[in-house]
């Protein structure tokens, strides 16, 4: 499959401190990719990479096969991008902002970004400045849809939306990607949202990539195991972030059930209840990356 | 395209440039009010005396309100970009970044030369009609480098805000007082009449404008911006 977004060797500083080291992906046309980790971990920044407005320190970025920093007007006009927090032009009402962005692009489809506009119930005068964060989100996204890009790049669209406005961000992406060749790249931090929408999930870690899977064979396949040992366990390779408190342990694994379980009793002193559990993407989360 | 960008800059510019338009005619208004009254009071004689024998310039209230107007207008367009990083959203559109920050340098700079060359014009008449002529081009000669200074402190405040490292925003902002100083040197009449000078004058919004695009450029590859 077509790789939309290519990063080779990916390495980062601030100052002395590490973001990445050597990091590679390579994402594929026409799936919602979800870039998952915790604060810290580099989202923000190759999403500035991705958008040509960080240089690396090493390595390549291509974003439709240009490297990123260098992005021709052509290129940049099959990106959509959304900013931290919706940002938008805030001295322009909902009509004016509409105005400015159609001159730029030739194929830009105005009935999406009104339809949206018709369900804020706010004046045509309304200025963006005025608007709550879930109207400036609705905007943007508006705008976006408008554009009709190949790529939409999203940072962090959850971020102070009310459950309605996410689910209604969520909704309306999903019809949008169902379209041909439309591919979506998208950080959250909220893990929950990105379960009803992400076909692949790529996660983070401080430094590295700790994992870039589909989202439904990790969630088939990644389990959490429960058990009273007292500590007694102690995990090898197959098992993630295994954790005591107060007597009790859980632990992770990809491994299929029967033989993480074999493995499990063949660790224990005593044969243990083991209970093992199917998980949310939040859950699976936790598991790789940890809780702290 | 070039008028979507100007679109844009005149939303986000236009009341509060209008307002700095109307406190340069109520300044220039004034200024000829207070001439005309010191005609009257004190008679011809004594203030072609003043104005020739003793070098005085009459127009003095004029002198920061170009910079000001430049540093205003400079305010007004590029804060709202720089907050939040919003020029980020100028940044990707479909252009060349070259392009873009052209355009918006483009609409304040147009901006600016139509309200300097508005004044200037009503100084010209007004003082045709009190001088002669040598005098009076002896003052726009005067004004020169005030208007200059506008466009100048509107250059180097986009130089000062775009700077994404803060301790170089320092050096930049000492850096932008120490070229603006060049433009109010002295008010003596005519004082910069010498080729030299006004090569100086032309260059220095000629740097300014390089360092601008530096400045861009910096944030665009993004320099220590641990913070974004």
């Amino acid at each position: 499959m077509q790789a939309i977004i290519e990063c080779k060797n990916l390495t980062h500083y601030y100052g002395k401190r590490c973001i990445y080291e050597n990091l590679n992906f390579s994402l594929p046309k026409g799936k919602i990719t979800g870039l998952l980790g915790k604060n810290g971990t580099g989202k923000t920044t190759t999403i500035n990479i991705l958008n040509g407005f960080l240089k690396p320190y090493s390595g390549d970025c291509y974003i439709f096969g240009e490297p990123s920093y260098s992005l021709s007007p052509k290129t940049k006009e099959r990106i959509g991008l959304l900013l931290e927090g919706h940002i938008q032009y805030p001295f322009f009402d909902i009509v004016q902002i509409e105005k400015f962005y159609a001159s730029f692009h030739p194929g830009w489809k105005k009935e999406y970004y009104f339809e949206l506009m018709k369900k804020l119930n706010v004046s045509e005068k309304q200025k963006i400045s005025k608007m709550s964060c879930g109207q400036r989100s609705q905007v943007a996204l508006g705008l976006l849809l408008a554009q009709d890009p190949e790529l939409l790049i999203l940072d962090d669209f959850s971020m102070g939306l009310d459950p309605g406005y996410r689910r209604l961000f969520i909704d309306y992406l999903k019809e949008f990607v169902k379209a041909e060749n439309k591919s979506v790249f998208i950080t959250s931090h909220i893990i929950q949202d990105m379960e009803l929408l992400i076909d692949d999930c790529l996660i983070l870690d401080y430094g590295k990539v700790l994992l870039h899977k589909p989202t439904k064979e990790l969630m088939s396949r990644f389990k959490r195991y429960r058990f009273e040992d007292k500590g007694a366990f102690k995990s090898g390779t197959d098992f993630y972030n295994t954790e005591t408190i107060m007597g009790k342990t859980e632990t992770y694994s990809f491994l299929p059930e029967k033989e993480a379980i074999i493995q499990i009793r063949e660790k224990l002193p005593v044969n243990y209840e083991i209970i093992n559990e199917s998980l949310s993407l939040e859950d699976i989360f936790i598991g790789l990356t940890g809780k702290y | 395209m070039i008028k979507a960008f100007f679109y844009k800059e005149w939303i986000k510019t236009r009341k509060y440039f209008a307002l700095v338009v109307i406190i340069g005619l109520i300044l220039e208004a004034y200024m000829f009010l207070k001439l005309g009254r010191s005609f009257r009071f004190a008679g011809y004689e004594h203030l072609w005396d003043v104005v020739i024998n003793k070098n005085q310039f009459l127009f003095s209230y004029l002198k920061y309100y170009p910079f000001w107007a430049g540093l205003i207008l400079g305010i007004l367009q590029f804060l709202p970009e720089i907050s939040n990083f919003r020029i980020k959203l100028s940044l990707h559109l479909p252009l060349k970044e070259t392009r873009i920050i052209f355009y918006m340098l483009s609409y304040g700079v147009i901006s600016l030369v139509i309200l300097f060359v508005l004044l200037s014009g009503i100084l010209f008449l007004g003082a045709s009609h009190f001088f002669a002529k040598e005098i009076v081009s002896n003052y726009l000669l005067t004004t020169l480098p005030w208007f200059f200074s506008g466009l100048c402190g509107y250059f180097l405040f986009a130089f000062c805000a775009f700077e994404p490292v803060w301790k170089r925003k320092l050096v930049n902002i000492c850096l932008s007082a120490f070229l603006l100083y060049f433009f109010f040197i002295t008010d003596f009449p005519a004082a910069y009449e010498k080729l030299s000078s006004i090569i100086i004058l032309c260059i220095i919004p000629l740097i300014g404008i390089t360092m601008v695009y530096y400045s861009i450029y910096r944030f665009k590859i993004g320099v220590q911006a641990s913070y974004r």
